[in-house]
């Protein structure tokens, strides 16, 4: 019976909640598609200031691992321009009183522009690049440390110089909670963009504790700016793509 | 055995997926009351307009809800809800120097915007001498610190989930920017917490006490 109660127990675990999504994995991309067509490669708000330096570090190395791994690779910015040009092509895309996007109106374009560039440079699937912000979650035990983990990623979640053995008999005895932490994604896409694969690779949290409990977003001066860290998330993320275990059809 | 299988069956069903979901709860309001600086009046209704970018998709799930409610709270009081034509008429006042967002851009006019609000207030003052005061509302998103589930920003309050133990998490949450233009010309602006959770959480009646709170300084006079 208690072997059954086990069984149980693996089966509610095992099931999960949620359906993953039956992503590609890099050979499954590459038997299917050769030529990849690099977009774009974003930052998001707020952190614009790294955009210039964190393009010029992964666009190269993103364009080498997809090579190594089979791809032939191909520059679709022009993807933008398109898209740029079809928009103000077309007039009432926004609603003057609430600037409302339209939306069908919008993918009907961006799915041309896609479609046109696809044609013109003779690209297989599309890669749309960049770096975005997660909850890092965190939670303090003996077993996991003072961590918070994210795409494959693990920082310490504490500001350096805060004493941990000071914060476990007072404030963070017992805490979970999530941090914001940065990370790469690759996400690819076929020509009607659907996904076909999305990975990502945790680069570092963007704050931490300080003494006091208090979340602390870390300064300019140390974010992003150690290249070793940075490569190490573009290494999770190709790890990532190339583990990806496929359902059998 | 066979009842224990029934019992792992059970529980798989009755836990389901919500057992990891958090739970969430309506925002409220933890500030005393606004009081607004106008004579005595009997307006039949109240008079507020969500300025941009209330309607974009960011936002519009939030601001129609707090529209919804509004109709409520005022139906309540038997009020007339103007919402709808002091909208209309900022609409149109931003629609005779070329409309508030561009088309073609979706870049909105700021310019436009602030004229298009002193000729809405105005002219509503003009044509109505019960009119004391409109509410001009606008939604912002800014971060937020919640402890233990509970965020507390901006005069609200609201808690998100029933976590054990102690939590701490960092998000964001949408605020409203509540500019009170008076008969007088004074302008009294409050800052009010509207949702801590994500849009796909608004449900009905969950801004009743944030909605009192902002509407109530625009009531008929006692």
């Amino acid at each position: 019976m208690n072997k059954l109660l086990v069984f149980i127990l693996v089966l509610f675990a095992v099931s999960g909640c949620k359906s993953t999504p039956d992503y590609l994995n890099t050979k499954s991309l590459v038997t299917n598609y050769q030529t990849v067509g690099l977009v774009s490669f974003d930052v998001p708000e707020g952190l614009e200031y790294f955009a210039p330096k964190l393009k010029q570090f992964y666009k190269p190395r993103i364009e080498t691992e997809l090579e190594k791994a089979g791809f032939k690779t191909v520059d679709a910015s022009s993807f933008y321009t398109r898209l740029k040009e079809l928009k103000k092509e077309t007039p009432d895309l926004y609603n003057s009183n609430t600037g409302q996007l339209n939306e069908a109106l919008y993918d009907q374009l961006y799915n041309q522009a896609l479609k046109e560039t696809k044609e013109k440079l003779n690209v297989d699937i599309f890669l749309f690049a960049g770096i975005d912000i997660t909850q890092a979650h965190f939670s303090n035990n003996f077993l996991l440390g003072y961590t918070a983990d994210w795409y494959g990623q693990s920082e310490d979640f504490l500001e350096d110089g805060v004493d941990a053995g000071d914060v476990l008999g007072s404030f963070f005895v017992e805490k979970t909670g999530h941090l914001p932490g940065a990370y790469i994604y690759l996400s690819f896409k076929d020509t009607e963009y659907k996904d076909l694969s999305f990975v990502g690779g945790g680069i570092e949290l963007l704050a931490r504790f300080d003494d006091d409990g208090n979340a602390k977003m870390k300064t300019a001066e140390y974010l992003f700016d150690d290249e070793a860290q940075l490569a190490n998330a573009l290494d999770l993320a190709f790890t990532h793509l190339a583990n990806i275990k496929q359902r059998k059809k | 055995m066979k009842n224990l299988i029934i019992a792992g069956m059970l529980l798989l069903g009755i836990t389901g997926c919500n057992t990891l979901e958090p739970i969430f709860f309506d925002p409220r309001i933890t500030s005393p009351a606004i009081e607004l600086p106008v004579d005595e009046s009997q307006p039949d209704g109240v008079h507020f307009v969500m300025l941009p970018p209330a309607f974009t998709d960011a936002f519009s799930p939030y601001t129609r809800q707090f529209i919804a409610d509004s109709a409520e709270f005022l139906a309540k009081k038997q009020l007339q809800n103007h919402q709808a034509e002091t909208q209309q008429h900022l609409y149109n006042a931003a629609g005779s120097q070329g409309g508030l967002y561009s088309s073609a851009t979706g870049m909105l006019d700021t310019g436009v915007l602030n004229y298009a609000i002193k000729k809405t207030a105005s002219d509503l003052f003009e044509s109505d001498p019960d009119v004391q005061g409109v509410a001009f509302i606008h939604p912002y998103r800014e971060n937020i610190e919640r402890v233990n589930g509970l965020a507390v920003w901006e005069n609200t309050e609201q808690k998100q989930s029933v976590i054990p133990g102690t939590t701490r998490a960092t998000g964001s949450a949408v605020t409203l920017k509540v500019n009170y233009i008076l008969r007088n010309g004074e302008v009294v602006s409050r800052r009010v917490g509207l949702d801590a959770d994500e849009a796909q959480f608004v449900s009905a009646g969950k801004y009743r006490n944030i909605v009192a709170y902002v509407l109530s300084p625009l009531l008929p006079s006692l």
